[in-house]
């Protein structure tokens, strides 16, 4: 197999690496945000059931989740909740890295003054106004560096899919080694990975820069 | 009825009374100064009269509309009548970051006159863009309209706080130890900039006796979570 090839190869299972990252991405931010509110609820059955939910989740690794989203609904309930292993992996990232920036946004959001609250409700302004028009922008500045560290980790966990026979980029690596004896792929893949971090550091560089003009 | 009246207000935390029945009264174009020790209530009564703390007793009058806080009316009525009738300038001025001097009079503004337009009531002026003009340069700040807050000293940060309360024409106007967070030497010029503020009652809180006699038209002190007139203030200084 010549090197062109070997890439074109690579370049597949890159691609479902790059729809897992960024599945995961669009989908756990939001939920994330959700289990934040929940997590910081006044009504204390549904914050203490989600904190304790972001503790199993945070206090347990992502590799047995998989397993546990893939494997436990059809040993214990007798049903194929997953026709397909890439939305089985897809469900168990969301619920990971929702639960990780939760916390984030928790901290994110805890950490603004409450002055700038109750600035904004002496000047009159309405709840929805004070969280959008002033705080929203100050958390998103907070939780800029910890998110970049989460997504960071995300590129590289989307290689533990693997577990769960998705066929990502090192997988596909892999295989090439069991079938054609062929080790310099595996290391190949690196390339793939340092640059799409190198990707997502400079986005996330560009957004710093653009906060900059404040601080917080 | 005074301009500002404020009756037997009372406000605990807790088993921890800390306002007992707080009684002054404030004429229009006039200011008081709110003295006495650290962890006597000051700030807690600038918070009730912001409604930031709901205050469990006691009336507060207001340009002949009393709000009472023994039950009767609901706070959120009373929220929405006494939204930007009271103004507050906080110890650490709580300018929002992310806006510059101008826009942080601007916003506020442009909110208030938008619920104003809803409910249809007249706007508050005219030309709001040249209102926030006109106060930046009143309060000294033409120059730095476009500067963000971390790029401005503490009196001009102290000024823009001013310029954005006072851009809502409340009724009354409180500083909450406006020289605590500055140098002692800008104590004057804030002085002079609250003596300076008109068609407007101004409650300053202060451990500052000096400065109280320099701002005040009367001065009450608070013991023991009730309120004393003090005759001569300078006496005290
Ligand atoms: N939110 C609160 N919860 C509990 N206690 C409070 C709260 N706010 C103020 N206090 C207490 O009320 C007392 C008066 O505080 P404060 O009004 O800040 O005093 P001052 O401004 O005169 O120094 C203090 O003992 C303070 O600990
Ligand atoms: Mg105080």
């Amino acid at each position: 197999m010549s090197f062109a090839e070997i890439t074109v190869k690579l370049a597949e299972g890159f691609g479902t690496t790059c729809l897992l990252f960024a599945l995961t991405l669009v989908l756990s931010l939001p939920l994330g945000l959700l289990v934040c509110f929940c997590s910081t609820s006044r009504f204390l059955p549904l914050k203490a059931v989600t904190r304790v939910f972001v503790w199993i989740i945070r206090g347990t690794p992502l590799m047995l989740q998989l397993f546990v989203v893939f494997y436990v609904p059809g040993l214990v309930f007798h049903v194929t909740l997953f026709t397909s292993r890439f939305i089985a992996a897809l469900v168990a990232f969301v619920i990971n890295y929702a639960c990780y920036f939760s916390e984030i946004f928790r901290g994110g959001i805890e950490g603004v003054p409450r002055g700038q609250y109750e600035a904004g409700r002496v000047l009159g302004m309405k709840k929805s106004d004070v969280f959008f028009k002033v705080v929203f922008l100050q958390v998103v500045k907070r939780i800029l560096a910890p998110i970049s560290n989460e997504v960071t980790t995300l590129v590289k966990d989307t290689s533990l899919a693997r577990v769960i026979f998705v066929v990502d980029l090192l997988q596909v690596a892999e295989n090439i080694l069991m079938e054609r004896a062929l080790i310099w792929p595996i290391f190949y893949t690196g390339v793939f990975y340092l640059t799409f971090i190198g990707l997502v550091t400079v986005a996330f560089r560009a957004a710093e820069r653009k906060l900059a003009y404040f601080e917080v | 009825m005074a301009f500002l009246e404020v009756k037997g207000l009372t406000k605990s935390f807790g088993q921890k009374k800390v306002l007992r029945g707080i009684d002054f009264s404030l004429e229009k174009n006039k200011t008081l100064a709110v003295v006495g020790a650290s962890g006597g209530g000051k700030t807690t009564l600038l918070r009730c009269l912001t409604l930031l703390e709901t205050p469990d007793g006691g009336i507060v009058g207001i340009d002949g509309r009393e709000y009472s806080f023994d039950g009767g009316k609901s706070r959120s009525v009373i929220d929405a009548e006494l939204r930007g009738k009271v103004g507050l300038v906080s110890q650490t001025f709580d300018l929002f970051p992310q806006y510059t001097a101008a826009e942080n009079i601007a916003l506020p503004l442009a909110l208030a006159e938008k619920e104003r337009a809803k409910k249809g009531l007249l706007p508050l002026y005219e030309d709001d863009s040249l209102r926030v003009k006109e106060l930046l340069l009143k309060m000294g700040l033409e120059d730095n309209a476009d500067q963000y807050p971390c790029t401005l000293s503490g009196g001009q940060r102290q000024r823009v706080a001013i310029a954005r309360a006072i851009a809502l024409s409340p009724s009354i106007l409180c500083f909450d130890e406006p020289t605590s967070a500055l140098d002692p030497a800008l104590s004057d010029e804030v002085a002079k900039v609250i003596n300076a503020l008109e068609e407007i009652a101004v409650v300053v809180v202060t451990h500052d006796m000096r400065f109280a006699a320099k701002v005040a038209d009367k001065t009450i002190i608070i013991e023991n979570g009730v309120a004393r007139e003090v005759k001569n203030a300078q006496a005290l200084a």
